[in-house]
């Protein structure tokens, strides 16, 4: 039982934060200079 | 004072008003790339910043802050590396506009410091000169002294000073030498009188450019400010901040018939005038030691940049690179697969059967660790690319490459960012950004997610390292690292091909030619190549805890729901096997397979394949959540031997091939299996609808690319009887 409601919470976890980067994502896609977002693998060297 | 053209007029006051309190100087650092502009920033304000010239890295506003040695605060601005103030690019019209008190948000700089390399004298006076004229206090550092000498160079650093009329401070910037003297130079200058222009206009010239001249002062440029930008019109027209000048447009013309009618050359005439004066400059101020002497910088490049061995010598150089990611890394990462084996092993025993040792071991150890036993071939890759960038020679495969850039009709400076393609297509798009032409610029961001990107390392790797055999080819090399190499040419050729293509027909432009600063050779410090290792290493790590472990906990909760009733007397295997069938991830994967299919690829690979959407080595996680679902034993072989073991269960035949192994790669050379890029892409390329228009363009033609070389390669591959 209680390894079954660690799961779920850890699967919900999970949803919600590839729900908010992608959000995120493309909610900097809006306008050019949006920011924030961006890039899952990398970085530093465009400043983004 | 000895001037070489018109007399020195007297002192003017500062035409124009600083911003700030009596206390606060306000410098701001121009020169052209590569002169140690960003050393001496960072030695003068303490402050760290990338240095290199590499697209992106100093256009953004860069400040720092230092107390003079009577304790006054200066404030230091890092304008962008620039040839000239012509304002043909974006980095060139920021400094100007700085310069010229334009830029809302910065102060006209109290005293401007121009970074002089003294090895390229000559080239670097052009920009002098021109800051020269625009009427502020200036001070130049005449760097790379050292390196100068070294090459035969002595300049006569007074002699400098009376020809310019501005004080010359000799500077080593790495080493700190000449620092303190600079920093007097720089809080003195504003007390000296204000320089002038050190060359006279012949006659006919001053007369046409007169009128242009008043307009500018009226419009409130210094008088000397005005005379650089009327010479300097001449060439580039009253385009950018002038444009607004009344009248101005007309006065060019009338000046410019006045004097293509005198037979003047007036595209050419600032640069004839400016380096006919520098050549006098140059001959009285430096001695060159006996003549002939080359350098290790000339010898090494007399075969680096040489017509045919250059770029054998680069693809030997990435051979060995790609090489090495087997050679060295397969040690460690026997390890650390060793040790991922046995941490499943150990939670497996510790914790009570249940949903979360399943999801524990089979999904995110499984799933999370075959991708973590790739770390070692990034750090190795990184190892390298850091190395060739440090030593100065990525420059010289940046000037190889535009040859072939500008075969195909690419600016050669979009060689910059599809070189950082090879760390990530994001960055990589972005610093498109400084490439002038708007058309270059498109035809640069859709070809470069073509470069293969550090995301695709596991798979490659993955791939190559459980099918393709290590047969010895030349002395150090074999098949494994021959097949990565081909991997990387096989993106950056397409990426050429399809670039030239798009020239051709959708964005069909003129491209101009690229002036490339190539710097001496040097030795790497461990500790910079250390930190950019540890920082993709990092990276790296962060994306296997963030967005692939996620995705591996949704993926095994896919792939192990909803259960499926087991017949009695069922054989595990085929049991485990039946159960995996009839859950989510194993419907969908069934409803993908059709189209996946025709490529040689089951339902398992097709659900990688769409998975990796999020991120490309989420391919290699999903096999691994996959196959670690759908095992017996929960301490079971490595990801590797679990596919050379998978057979189709219909036939008996294994499901991967190396004919399969090698389609599957060409699939991810070409496909744009990245969410992020596609981001980055809408908004790079003007957001909106126009924005997503071209991001579906891009995923089409290179779904469309991926789809077809695949199904070419595996077709073609079973009809030669090829890799079965």
């Amino acid at each position: 039982m209680l390894q079954s409601l660690i799961v779920a919470l850890m699967l919900l976890g999970a949803v919600a934060y590839l729900g908010r980067r992608w959000y995120n994502t493309f909610a900097a896609s809006r306008g050019r200079g949006g920011g924030g977002g961006g890039c899952s693998g990398c970085s530093g060297s465009g400043g983004h | 004072m000895t001037t070489t053209g018109m007399g020195a007029p007297p002192p003017t006051p500062s035409p124009v008003k600083t911003a700030r309190g009596e206390g606060v100087l306000q410098i701001a650092l121009i020169g052209n790339p590569n002169t140690g502009k960003s050393t001496l920033f960072n030695a003068l304000t303490g402050m760290r910043q990338r240095v290199g010239n590499y697209s992106g890295v100093t256009v953004e506003r860069v400040e720092g802050r230092y107390r003079s040695a009577s304790g006054r605060p200066v404030t230091v601005l890092d304008l962008p590396g620039t040839y000239s103030l012509s304002a043909n690019s974006p980095d060139e019209e920021i400094a100007l506009g700085v310069l010229l008190g334009q830029t809302p948000e910065v102060p006209v700089p109290d005293v401007v410091v121009v970074v002089v390399d003294a090895q390229n004298l000559e080239r670097n006076l052009f920009l002098a000169s021109q800051v020269i004229e625009l009427g502020l206090p200036v001070v130049i550092a005449l760097n790379q002294v050292d390196a100068a000498e070294a090459a035969g160079l002595k300049i006569d650093a007074v002699e400098l000073t009376l020809e310019l009329g501005v004080p010359v401070v000799p500077t080593v910037a790495t080493r700190r030498q000449g620092l303190d003297v600079l920093q007097h130079a720089i809080e003195k200058a504003p007390e000296l009188p204000l320089p002038e222009r050190r060359f006279s206009l012949p006659v006919t010239v001053a007369e046409a450019l007169a009128p242009v001249e008043r307009s500018l002062t009226e419009y409130g440029l210094a008088p000397s400010a005005a005379g650089m930008e009327a010479l300097r019109l001449l060439a580039s027209g009253a385009e950018g901040h002038l444009a607004a000048v009344p009248g101005l447009a007309e006065q060019l013309t009338t000046a410019l018939a006045e004097l293509e009618a005198a037979d003047v050359h007036t595209r050419s005439l600032e640069a004839e005038l400016r380096y006919g004066w520098i050549a006098g400059v140059v001959e009285q101020t430096t001695e060159r030691r006996a003549a002939g002497g080359k350098t290790l910088t000339d010898r090494i490049d007399a075969v680096a940049l040489h017509r045919v061995w250059g770029p054998l010598v680069f693809l030997g150089l990435m051979a060995l690179v790609f090489q090495s990611i087997f050679t060295w890394a397969e040690p460690v990462m026997q390890w650390v697969e060793a040790t991922m084996g046995l941490l499943g092993a150990s939670v497996a025993e510790l914790m009570p059967q249940g949903v979360l040792r399943s999801l524990l071991v089979d999904g995110v150890i499984a799933g999370v660790g075959s991708v973590i036993v790739f770390l070692p071939q990034i750090a190795i890759l990184f190892l390298f690319l850091g190395f060739l960038e440090d030593t100065g020679y990525m420059a010289r495969a940046a000037f190889i490459m535009d040859r072939f850039m500008r075969g195909v009709g690419l600016h050669g400076r979009s060689f910059i960012p599809m070189l950082s393609g090879y760390a990530c297509a994001v960055p990589g798009v972005m610093s498109a950004r400084t490439i002038e032409n708007p058309k270059d610029r498109l035809a640069t961001i859709m070809v470069l997610p073509l470069m293969s990107c550090s995301a695709r390392i596991p798979i490659y790797t993955l791939l190559i390292g459980t099918f393709i055999p290590p047969i010895a080819i030349a002395g150090i090399f074999d098949l494994q690292g021959l097949m990565l190499l081909i991997m990387y040419l096989l993106g950056t050729v397409t990426a050429l091909v399809v670039a030239a293509i798009f020239k051709k027909t959708l964005l069909k432009g003129r491209t101009r030619p690229m002036i490339m600063e190539l710097p001496p050779y040097r030795l790497p410090s461990p500790r910079g190549l250390a930190l950019g290792v540890w920082s993709r290493v990092k990276l790296f790590l962060r994306k296997a805890g963030t967005i692939i472990l996620s995705l591996t906990i949704v993926l095994w909760a896919l792939a192990s729901y909803p259960k499926h009733p087991i017949p009695d007397g069922l054989a595990p295997e085929a049991a485990q096997e039946l159960q995996l069938a009839h859950s989510a991830l194993g419907r969908m994967g069934h409803l993908i397979e059709p189209a996946v299919r025709p490529l040689g690829y089951d339902w398992k690979i097709g659900v990688g394949i769409v998975s990796s959407f999020a991120a490309r080595e989420v391919f290699v996680s999903t096999m691994g959540t996959i196959y670690g679902v759908g095992a017996t034993d929960e301490t079971s072989a490595t990801l590797r031997e679990q596919l050379r073991a998978e057979r189709n269960p219909a036939t008996g035949e294994p499901v991967y091939t190396p004919l399969v192994a090698v389609g599957l790669m060409v699939f991810y050379v070409y496909a744009l299996m990245c969410i992020s890029t596609v981001a980055v892409v809408v908004r790079e390329t003007g957001g909106g609808r126009r924005g997503w228009g071209w991001a579906a363009f891009q995923m089409t033609y290179m779904f469309a690319l991926a789809y077809g070389a695949a199904f070419l390669v595996y077709r073609g591959g079973l009809a030669l009887g090829i890799g079965t």
